[in-house]
């Protein structure tokens, strides 16, 4: 297994809501819990920006996609939020990768040296400020101006290809949000499954979800395509999205592990919509999966049924492989948010001690 | 700050509860300190069974790395192994396996700071422990026998009828369950002096509420250790 690309350690610095944060020891699989408003999400998203940059350009538009995941249909009007209270800058890094973003005043840098006509004209407009955006040793500075009309998609302003995202550098990471799950976002994950030629294996993990399932067909329309579901002993099939949340989001994150081979896969709130008699069923294939297609995954969780069924099944799998982080807030220091990084077995059992590892 | 007092057993978890209590209750100026195991008895963990104590302690990181727990204390039986033992092979490899201190303790009743790094961060703790002992060897109902309130009171009869009924069949009744069985005799033979009825009686059984300065002397020299130890969590 080829696992050279999993992230064993992140150290985040004032990014959202965690000031200085580092957490050692992650593994292939890795469930995430604690408290809400404690930073899972934002532990997601650091590690989203930090796997996706591998240039400045990947790196701007993997912020402007959490911010329009995050604050969506605001187009316009979406704010730069990832950098800490009161702070001007944020550091993610990892033991290969290390991107950095300041804000700062306009007079403290020169004027851009290339020969963007877009830059010039916005630095043209007299911005105050300029954002510094870094990975690794490349580094370049824009108007902060023109850094805010990128996160907001604003074409009309936005035409420089400087910033044009090459498709490639993201195509093994992916992010499956807390929300439900549309049929655009399915079709990209089924994508890869056709291209790998696994459809049937699809097939039977979804029969392991509901027994009635038969199998999953495409139905073509004008404008794209839908999901549909062959149930046993019925002709006609029945779209996907009438099966229920929790059936979409199982599929979800089969295709995504699939789709994110050899890379990662980022599930949030992973519980939602699905049944807790399930979870079992979840961890294993999603354990099993993982190995197969060399994919990192991390999830969060409220749940602690969730927490306890990963744990009864990591004991019968690869438990060196599969690790929990809790995350929280220090008693002294409200603000200051710690991570522990549990082993997978006992956690049924930590329970049942009285410590509430959730 | 949270104190936590690791258990073997449930017997030593009542017997710890009820005799915190009563020091809370009769010296709370002395033992103030004691107030959040005596008010939550989720604080004294019953680790039972094999490696326990390591999940106990492994989970307790949390809210070390949180700041939130200080002191950890640790009560098991001397049994036939003796206090050292017990120390060496029991209480310090599972703190070993927890926070990668090697022989983190090496007398019992002694407070030893445990420092150690995760995820860059330096986090700190005491922990320390006590064995029950008579001598160096036993456990917790030899104490409880020898401070009972009521020398007088008859002793359970059907106990010792069926420990020689089963040693009439070669089959040796485990000392460690006799004395557990007299312990509870001796709780169910001193509620039914309370003219209590007997659904009262089997209740108080069940909940373990015979763990009463009526029925222990807890002011006994012999649970001077025992004090001493709990003072560790000032």
């Amino acid at each position: 297994m080829n696992d050279m690309h999993f992230v064993k350690s992140i150290k985040i610095k004032n990014f959202r809501c965690f000031n200085s944060l580092t957490v050692e020891s992650l593994s292939r699989v890795n469930l995430l819990g604690g408290y809400n408003n404690i930073g899972k999400s934002t532990f997601l998203e650091a590690l989203e920006i930090i796997t996706q940059s591998k240039t400045k350009v990947d790196f701007i538009n993997i912020i402007k996609d959490i911010i329009y995941r995050r604050q969506g249909k605001n187009l316009q009007d979406n704010e730069f939020d990832m950098i800490a209270y009161d702070e001007s800058w944020f550091e993610l890094e990892t033991t290969n990768n290390c991107v950095f973003l300041e804000i700062k005043s306009n007079n403290t840098i020169s004027i851009l040296e290339d020969e963007d006509r877009i830059d010039k004209q916005y630095n043209n407009i007299s911005d105050t400020l300029q954002v510094e955006l870094k990975v690794n040793d490349d580094s370049d500075k824009i108007p902060h101006s023109r850094f805010i009309d990128i996160i907001n998609n604003d074409s009309s302003r936005y035409r420089s290809p400087r910033y044009r995202r090459d498709l490639k550098s993201s195509e093994n990471i992916d992010f499956i949000n807390s929300s439900t799950i549309d049929e655009i976002k399915l079709a990209s994950l089924y994508g890869k499954v056709i291209d790998l030629g696994i459809e049937k294996e699809i097939d039977s993990f979804l029969g392991e979800f509901d027994s009635r399932l038969d199998s999953l067909v495409i139905r073509p329309t004008e404008r794209h395509s839908v999901f549909k579901v062959k149930l046993k002993g019925k002709l006609q099939p029945v779209l996907l999205s009438s099966m229920g949340e929790g059936l979409n989001r199982y599929f979800a994150i089969i295709c995504g592990i699939w789709k994110s081979q050899n890379g990662y896969l980022f599930i949030d709130e992973i519980e939602n919509g699905i049944h807790y008699t399930k979870y079992e069923e979840l961890w294993e294939i999603i354990f099993k999966i993982s190995k197969a297609a060399s994919c990192q995954v991390f999830a969060t969780t409220h749940s602690r049924e969730c927490i306890e069924a990963f744990s009864r099944v990591a004991e019968k799998c690869d438990r060196d492989n599969i690790k929990y982080i809790n995350f929280s807030r220090t008693v002294d220091n409200p603000d200051e948010i710690v991570a522990t990084v549990l082993e997978s077995v006992g956690l049924e059992e930590n329970f049942q001690l009285g410590a509430d590892v959730r | 700050m949270k104190n936590i007092l690791i258990v073997e057993g449930k017997t030593d978890k009542k017997f710890l509860e009820s005799y915190i209590d009563y020091l809370c209750k009769t010296a709370p100026e002395k033992y103030y300190f004691l107030d959040d195991i005596d008010n939550d008895n989720d604080n004294i963990k019953d680790a039972t069974g094999q490696d326990k104590i390591f999940s106990v302690l492994n989970a307790q990181r949390i809210f070390i790395n949180k700041r939130e727990t200080k002191n950890i204390g640790i009560l098991i039986d001397a049994d036939n192994d003796g206090i050292d033992k017990k120390i060496e092979e029991k209480i310090n490899p599972a703190i070993q396996k927890a926070f990668g201190t090697e022989n983190a303790i090496q007398f019992p009743n002694q407070k030893y700071p445990i420092t150690y790094t995760e995820n860059d961060r330096e986090n700190t703790f005491n922990i320390f422990c006590h064995i029950f002992n008579l001598n160096g060897k036993g456990e917790l109902e030899d104490i409880l026998r020898k401070i009972r309130t009521n020398k007088t009171l008859q002793s359970p009869i059907c106990l010792d009828k069926f420990v020689q009924c089963m040693g009439d069949f070669n089959i040796a009744y485990p000392e460690k369950e006799y004395k557990k069985n007299w312990v509870y005799f001796y709780g169910y033979e001193s509620l039914k002096k309370e003219q209590l009825n007997i659904e009262e009686i089997k209740s108080k059984l069940k909940n373990n509420e015979y763990y009463t300065p009526k029925y222990w002397d807890f002011d006994n020299p012999l649970l001077n250790e025992l004090k001493q130890f709990l003072d560790l969590f000032q």
